[in-house]
């Protein structure tokens, strides 16, 4: 006989959250998951704590705020990050049975045919699962039944934590639980409010052919399959579609000619398989597995997405030439990671051969190359940025993140192409306050200002620091070398930089 | 809850006149006007006001000053009444930027009226071609419009090829001699390149430089508030808005001595400033003239002559006895008034709007149009509504006769100011009366005026803290604690307790600057009402844009810049109380003998200050809020005037003044009234020497304190602003309370006089609106009195309005004796009706007298049956079809002949339905439903029929009586079956909570008792006055209670007393005679299913 159970995690999203991160700010402080839906913050879940408080999902975030006594925690609710955490719970509850899918948005279905007595029977085994969830900081509430409609609502609705429906029992069961609890749709519970009928008792007591017109026919079909007269599986949890190609070496070989161009082959394989998903991998792990079943793995990573064999074994081959390869290697396997969507590129006609932007190609090769030798974070670009001050008018920013930043448009401005550093203390004189310099010392000596156009006036960022203007002029000595001078709020002269 | 209501953060200059400041010795300077300076009437632009700006010009002594705003003048009247104050000379000006050709700026100045109106006509033409607060402008445009302006073309940063061909073409729009250039020192690398540049091409095209600072602010200062600004306007941060600020602090108002050194080698840019300033002279704002349209006198009369005709024929039409002698001698004098004044155009004006809300007609005598729905009921209030002339009109329905009200204490020949009637309709029907006024007089001629939106306290931290980068839940938190923000300083501990550090940098900037902010002009909206009609064109006093209601227009000016322009504003507002009387005189005019109108109500009716005195008063104009029934029985008004002083004592003003219990002790004659000598007694009389209107207040100080009436003017707006500009009250005060010592009036009575007329602040109210209130207040107690079965269905078909919910009026009803009979398919139309003979269609489930009755006067009166409006989700066309489908073939029968016959869609049955609506088909709530789900709108009759065979409602569960009249309420907002409370007695008789209609037994429940209530929350109400107590009424099935909720308490329970529909609490009995209160010492849980009743009315 078939026997499913059905975990619920009430507070799934909040504990999940709160596992991640630890336990932030005080103890006692309620959570609340916020999402905004059309430019309101709203609650999109709230733990025990607020809920007793009065909070409730969907209400303001302000409003709810205005209910409780302390201040709460609010984090942004994460709707994609929970399910993809289930499904990886899911992953996790295979211990307790092979056939387990993730209930989203926050249960677990596991179909536990014959698998009870391993656990000492239904009620240890739904005890232990509770127990094991609570060790991971989630609160759970078990159910099984005949049925996953069955073990579906007793676990959300029935009375206890923990619950068994006997086979045959799923009517008596049920009855005294809401209506919602057969999975109907949201606009059928609303009609059967309508006419008064609230639990699933008071539904099944209705003639069973008045129910399809009124409230669809998936009605039928959903108290067939809680009460066991429509079968209902339990979805094997589906793998992500996973790109990997391997190689089989029989007997082995440390013949690095061999390897490497097996090596090649995987990679044309696996780009292969990128190609055809129109995706490319930022991330490509090779693993040779030696004949004494040890693995010895290579990673690379590249800016961009890519499924540009050549370039990939350009990155791996240095790599693998220190890989030790053992009495031999009898299998290479690869594998894609951090997958993401790359349009098809036309191969271009040798007879109209213009390579896509092959210096940006280049470039990019070039970054892939440097970063997988030296680190990722330490190769980094000069970018514009938005700042009248000169020394925030460019920043370092990872080269390999962010290609598709928006390009910070360039100041209509004249900069001296060296900016030094820290601006060097120098003596100068002016005829007025904002007046052309006409002599200044720099670099022990004294120069006649030959040309001297300002002042441009730039005003400190009031908002980071408390910094005055400055006046920078443009100066050229008896050499015909321009620098970059200017006086700061409090009259004092500095050299910035200078034309060379 | 929303913030309390406060005044304007930054008052008009015209209602807070500055003290006038020295300004440096102009002789001594170099000569200089600054040309081009933007307000914050640029929206998100301008860092300043504009009397900011002009105080600032004057003081750092320049010869004149121009605002130029972009493609707008709304600022230029504030800037004008500043310059008037300080002496300094304000140009016009605006700052045309063009569609076509893209971007090019050009700022005009008016030479003379003519161009002034060219230039107002301009602008007109660019705003109502684009959408609202949009403007249109091409070159072309302002080649039709250039005669008598001057324009200065504005060069951008890097000028290119393209401005000399710009600056060509206008050459040829406005020759040499009315063009300039404008230079600037933007302190930017290529100053001296594009100074050179510029001047070459000056040389070449002939035209002379000018200099600007292009001025956005007008001291260093607001530098940092003009980049927040600029953030606001570009919906980002300040640290990614990076070049879109401006590089420097430079633009803000520099000394003329200043601007000379900056320009030394173009001395002549500087004359040319001032050389602008001399030409444009010759206009100021002071020219334009209001014109009152002159159409509305018929050919060959005078307004004078046809205005006394139309008195005459109205007087005799109004006393058909004959008129009495003091109306004669009131009339008389008071025509001679208006003539005096030539106010004649204006009182036509008013009479012709009158005239069509009466008839209907678009001329004197035409019939009215086809599908006129009737007369439109309205009422003038105002200073010159309640003259003896204005009720002849029929502007108004106080009789002179009746009220003692003297023209002279609204209109004086000393305030040479346009009288001020406001005229309140039908608020269903308004949008009429506004489309007659443009049909009329045309859109050239008459729009709505603006209403300047500001920022306020929230408005103002919540930009302010999204640009300075904080996030959405810091901004929120921190506008959230704007109760107590908004009054003065942050207070550090609450800001730690929200999680804020009160030292942070960026905290103290954001606090910082939102107060700059507050009181900044966001965008333009309309006036609720006020119209501007003129004579000549509208459109060359002022531009007119287009509103974002469709069909409608309005000007760039709000209505303190129509006060300042001194021109004639005609408030035509809407009042949901005059649509309820009508409504009830309709319903009533059948059972009644007399033909029933505002004027025609029986008056002075003792049954009805009866019915007053008794504070029965729910549902009837003004008096019905909490404060005003608690005053009734202590004020016991007896006739009219009473009703007036009523009206205006619950106000906040006379409140705060602390005029009210003086009042009330020497009415009771608890005290005694003595006036220092008869002059007083003149002013005082009529209030038993407490000064509680404005008039009052004004007058006083003329008589006792020796001011002028133009000081007393003075007096009257600092009145309403010394809130912000405290120092000048203080200063009247000062000279008050001197004058009124030197004319030998003691020390103490001075003092208090003053002491009261600071009280009025924002909040005073005028005896002559009050007197117009006053008569709504009457004609509704008299409808509510002699036909309350009528009444209650007037003031159901014109919800939402007042301060009770649908439950409340027809449980008011009941308790008056009126049958009130349920919604029901055979029996209802749209709207609520009254029905004679008894019920064909009786409920077996209503419990016919669950309401206690406490009056009998409705009793044998017709019985109420409620509309069909009162089903939420039903809309009038089907009922409509409904109906007539009923009269074309009889009582309706079944569900599914509704559905065919009427075309009623399923979801319109289903509503129906909901509200039990088809008892007379013999369905209850339950079978309805079930039949009508079987139902589809998919036309599948074969299927229908099958479907309707099996009828298993002996099968669905059994409805609670509790659960259906939750469902009542759910569907109609009311219950005729029950109260929702009744169900949980047995419950709160186990928790000692007393039944509110025991609350009035005062053996049983003497002062102080501890009691413990529960009811339904009814209103929660915050006012201003009260330093945050909240007060709550609560119903259960026996009456109603009155709570007051310290803040302290209210703190404690914010979830339970916020949110919550039903609360329970105890606390202590406050009685004052008659009036019973609950002082809240606790919340407890409700033991009662929230949402079981409707939503509480919350006014704050």
């Amino acid at each position: 006989m078939r026997r499913v159970v059905c975990v619920f995690l009430p507070l799934w999203p909040i504990e999940r959250l709160r596992r991640r991160s630890g336990p932030r700010g005080p103890r006692d402080a309620p959570v609340l998951l916020a999402a905004t839906v059309a430019g309101r913050r709203l609650v999109a879940a709230a733990c025990p704590l607020a809920l007793r408080a009065g909070a409730r999902p969907g209400m303001a975030l302000a409003d709810a705020r205005a209910m409780l006594r302390t201040e709460p925690l609010v984090a942004d609710a994460q709707p994609e990050k929970d399910a993809t955490a289930l499904l990886a719970l899911a992953r996790w509850a295979v211990r307790w049975s092979p056939v387990v899918s993730a209930d989203q948005p926050d249960g677990l279905l596991l179909d536990v045919t014959g698998c009870a007595h391993l656990f000492g029977g239904e009620k240890r085994m739904m005890h232990a699962m509770r127990d094991s969830l609570a060790r991971l900081g989630l609160t759970a509430r078990v159910a099984v039944a005949c049925t996953v409609g069955a073990a579906w609502a007793v676990a959300r609705f029935g009375a206890s934590a923990v619950a068994g429906v006997s086979p045959g029992g799923e009517r008596a069961a049920l009855s005294p639980l809401p209506v919602r609890a057969l999975r109907i749709p949201e606009e059928a519970i609303a009609g059967l409010a309508e006419v008064g009928v609230e639990t699933v008792g008071q539904l099944l007591a209705l003639p069973r052919s008045a129910l399809p017109a009124r409230y669809g026919h998936a009605i039928l079909l959903r108290i067939d399959q809680t009460l066991g007269a429509a079968f209902e599986p339990v979805d094997q949890l589906a793998e992500a579609v996973q790109f990997s190609a391997s190689i089989d070496l029989p007997g082995g070989t440390t013949n690095t000619e061999a390897l490497g161009l097996a090596t090649r082959d995987v990679l044309a394989d696996l780009s292969r398989q990128l190609a055809r998903h129109e995706s490319g991998a930022r991330r490509v792990t090779i693993s040779l597995k030696r004949i004494d079943e040890h693995a010895e793995t290579v990673t690379v990573e590249t800016a961009r997405p890519t499924r540009d064999a050549a370039h990939l074994w350009a990155l791996l081959r240095p790599r693998l030439e220190r890989v030790h390869l053992g009495f031999g290697i009898e299998c290479i396997t690869a594998e894609a990671g951090a997958v993401s969507a790359v349009a098809h590129e036309q191969a271009a006609l040798p007879s109209c051969a213009r390579e896509p932007r092959p210096d940006e190609r280049a470039f990019w090769a070039m970054v892939d190359t440097v970063a997988n030798r030296i680190g990722r974070d330490r190769v980094r670009r000069p970018a514009l940025a938005q700042s009248y001050r000169p020394e925030r008018a460019v920043a370092f920013v990872p080269a390999c993140a962010g290609p598709r930043v928006e390009p910070t448009p360039a100041l209509d401005r004249p900069r001296p192409p060296r900016l030094l550093e820290t601006p060097q203390p120098i003596e100068a004189v002016a005829l007025s306050p904002d007046g052309p310099v006409v002599r200044f010392r720099y670099g022990g000596r004294w120069f006649d200002a030959a040309r001297s156009i300002g002042p441009e006036r730039l005003s400190g960022e009031w908002w980071r620091a408390r910094e005055g203007h400055r006046d920078y002029f443009r100066v050229q000595d008896g050499y015909g070398r321009w620098l970059w001078i200017f006086r700061d709020c409090a009259g004092a002269w500095f050299c910035h930089g200078e034309w060379v | 809850m929303p913030e309390a209501p406060h005044g304007k953060h930054a008052p008009h200059p015209f209602r807070a006149p500055m003290a006038r400041a020295a300004s440096p010795a102009r002789e001594d300077l170099v000569p200089y006007a600054e040309l081009e300076v933007t307000t914050n009437y640029t929206f998100l632009r301008g860092g300043s006001h504009p009397e900011e700006l002009v105080r600032q010009a004057a003081a750092l002594g320049m010869r004149a000053v121009a605002v130029a705003d972009i493609n707008s003048l709304a600022g230029i009247v504030r800037a004008h009444v500043a310059a008037k104050e300080t002496d300094i000379q304000l140009l016009v000006g605006c700052r045309l930027v063009l569609a076509d050709p893209c971007g090019l700026e050009v700022l005009v100045y008016p030479t003379d009226r003519a161009a002034y109106a060219r230039l107002c006509t301009l602008l007109t033409v660019g705003k109502r071609r684009a959408e609202k607060g949009k403007c249109r402008l091409t070159v072309h445009d302002i080649a039709a419009h250039a005669d008598g302006l001057l324009a200065v073309a504005v060069p951008r940063e890097r000028p290119g090829e393209s401005f000399a061909d710009h600056v060509g073409s206008l050459r040829d729009i406005f020759g040499t001699d009315r063009l300039w250039l404008r230079v600037r020192r933007a302190f930017d690398p290529h100053d001296e390149e594009r100074l050179a540049s510029l001047a070459l091409l000056a040389k070449a095209a002939r035209v002379p430089l000018v200099a600007t600072n292009a001025v956005l602010y007008h001291v260093p200062r607001r530098r940092p508030l003009q980049d927040v600004l600029t953030c606001i306007r570009l919906g980002t941060t300040i640290d990614r808005a990076g070049y879109a600020l401006e590089a420097n602090g430079e633009r803000h108002l520099k000394a003329p001595d200043e601007m000379a050194r900056l320009f030394a080698a173009y001395p002549g840019a500087i004359a040319q400033s001032v050389e602008i300033a001399r030409r444009c002279a010759g206009f100021a704002l002071d020219q334009l003239r209001y014109q009152y349209p002159r159409e509305v006198a018929p050919a060959g009369t005078t307004p004078m002559e046809h205005l006394r005709r139309l008195t005459a024929q109205g007087a005799a039409e109004r006393y058909p006895a004959g008129v009495s002698a003091k109306v004669t001698a009131a009339l008389d004098h008071e025509l001679r008034l208006i003539e005096e004044l030539s106010y004649a155009p204006y009182f036509l004006t008013v009479h012709d709007l009158v005239r069509f809300a009466r008839t209907g007609a678009e001329r004197t005598g035409d019939p009215p149009p086809a599908g006129w729905p009737g007369p439109i009921l309205c009422q003038g209030r105002g200073a010159a509504a309640n003259s003896a002339v204005c009720y002849c009109l029929g502007v108004t329905s106080v009789d002179p006769d009746r009220a003692d009200l003297l023209v002279e204490r609204f209109m004086s020949k000393e305030r040479n100011e346009p009288p001020d009637i406001d005229i309140d309709f039908e608020h269903e029907r308004r949008e009429e009366v506004i489309q007659y006024v443009y049909r009329t007089y045309g859109r050239e001629r008459a729009a709505l005026t603006a209403e300047v939106i500001s920022y306020r306290g929230r408005s103002a931290v919540r930009d302010v803290g999204k640009a300075m980068g904080l996030s959405l839940d810091s901004v929120d938190r921190l506008a959230r604690t704007l109760d107590w923000w908004d009054g003065g300083t942050v207070d550090p501990v609450r800001l730690r307790g929200i999680g804020f550090n009160p030292e942070d940098r960026t905290l103290k900037f954001v606090l910082h600057l939102s107060r700059e902010l507050l009181g900044f002009p966001r965008h333009l909206s309309q006036h609720v009402g006020g119209f501007v009609i003129t004579d000549t064109l509208l459109s060359e006093l002022v531009p007119i844009e287009n509103a974002a209601m469709a069909d409608r227009t309005v000007i760039e000016w709000d209505k303190d810049d129509i006060d300042a322009m001194g021109m004639l504003k005609v408030d035509c507002l809407g009042l949901g109380m005059l649509t309820c009387i009508r409504k009830a005189m309709v319903l009533a005019q059948p059972r009644c003998e007399i033909p029933l109108t505002l004027a025609t109500v029986p008056a002075e009716d003792p049954l009805v200050y009866d019915m007053i005195c008794e504070a029965d008063t729910l549902g009837v104009f003004q008096i019905e809020s909490r404060a005003q029934m608690a005053m009734l029985p202590r004020l016991k008004p007896r006739r009219f005037y009473d009703l007036v002083i009523e009206v205006a004592i619950v106000r906040p003003g006379p409140i705060q003044g602390k005029m009210v219990h003086p009042y009330l002790r020497r009415r009771n004659g608890e005290e005694g009234i003595h006036y220092p000598n008869d002059a007083v007694r003149e002013v005082l009389g009529r209030t038993l020497g407490v000064p509680l209107f404005q008039e009052q207040a004004m007058k006083l100080a003329i008589v006792a304190g020796g001011f002028t009436p133009g000081e007393a003017d003075q007096l009257r707006r600092a009145m309403a602003a010394w809130k912000r500009k405290g120092d000048l009250i203080y200063r009247f005060g000062e000279k008050l309370v001197a004058g009124m010592l030197a004319r030998g009036y003691d020390t103490d009575f001075a003092q208090r006089c003053f002491e009261q007329i600071k009280g009025f602040s924002e909040y005073g109210f005028p005896e002559s609106h009050a007197a117009s209130f006053a008569l709504l207040v009457y004609v509704s107690c008299w409808l509510k009195r002699h036909h309350p079965a009528a009444f209650a269905a007037a003031l159901l078909n014109s919800q939402p309005m007042g301060f009770y919910q649908p439950a409340q009026i027809v449980r008011d009803a009941q308790e008056h004796g009126v049958e009130v009979r349920a919604v029901d398919v055979n029996a209802s139309g749209w709207d609520c009706t009254l029905e004679d003979g008894t019920d064909p269609y009786p409920r077996s489930d209503a419990a016919r007298d669950h309401v206690a009755r406490k009056k009998d006067w409705g009793l044998g009166g017709p019985a109420l049956r409620l509309g069909m409006r009162m089903v939420k989700g039903l809309s009038q066309a089907h009922v409509d079809a409904m109906a007539r489908a009923r009269d074309a073939n009889g009582l309706l029968t079944s569900i599914e002949w509704v559905k065919k016959r009427a075309g009623v869609p399923t979801a319109a049955l289903r509503c129906l339905a909901r509200a039990d609506a088809f008892a007379s088909l013999g369905l209850t709530r339950q079978q309805a439903l079930w039949a009508i789900q079987a139902l589809s709108d998919e036309d599948l009759p074969a299927l229908d029929a099958v479907q309707t065979v099996d009828d298993p409602c002996g099968l669905l569960p059994f409805v609670a009586p509790a659960q259906a009249v939750r469902h009542d309420y759910t569907a109609t907002g009311l219950s005729l079956k029950a109260h929702p409370m009744s169900f949980a007695r047995g419950l709160l008789n186990r928790l000692g909570v007393t039944p509110a209609g025991k609350l009035a037994d005062e053996a049983a429940f003497p002062n102080a008792k501890r009691v413990s209530v529960a009811g339904v929350v009814l209103v929660r109400q915050r006012p201003a006055t009260a330093s945050g107590v909240v007060f709550f009424t609560i119903e259960d099935e026996t009456g109603i209670a009155n709570l007051i909720i310290r803040p302290k308490v209210f703190e404690r329970s914010r979830a339970l007393a916020r949110g919550s529909s039903t609360v329970r609490v105890s606390g202590t009995v406050e009685r004052n005679g008659r009036v019973v209160h609950v002082q809240v010492e606790r919340f407890h849980r409700t033991c009662i299913a929230d949402g079981s009743a409707q939503r509480s009315r919350d006014f704050h």
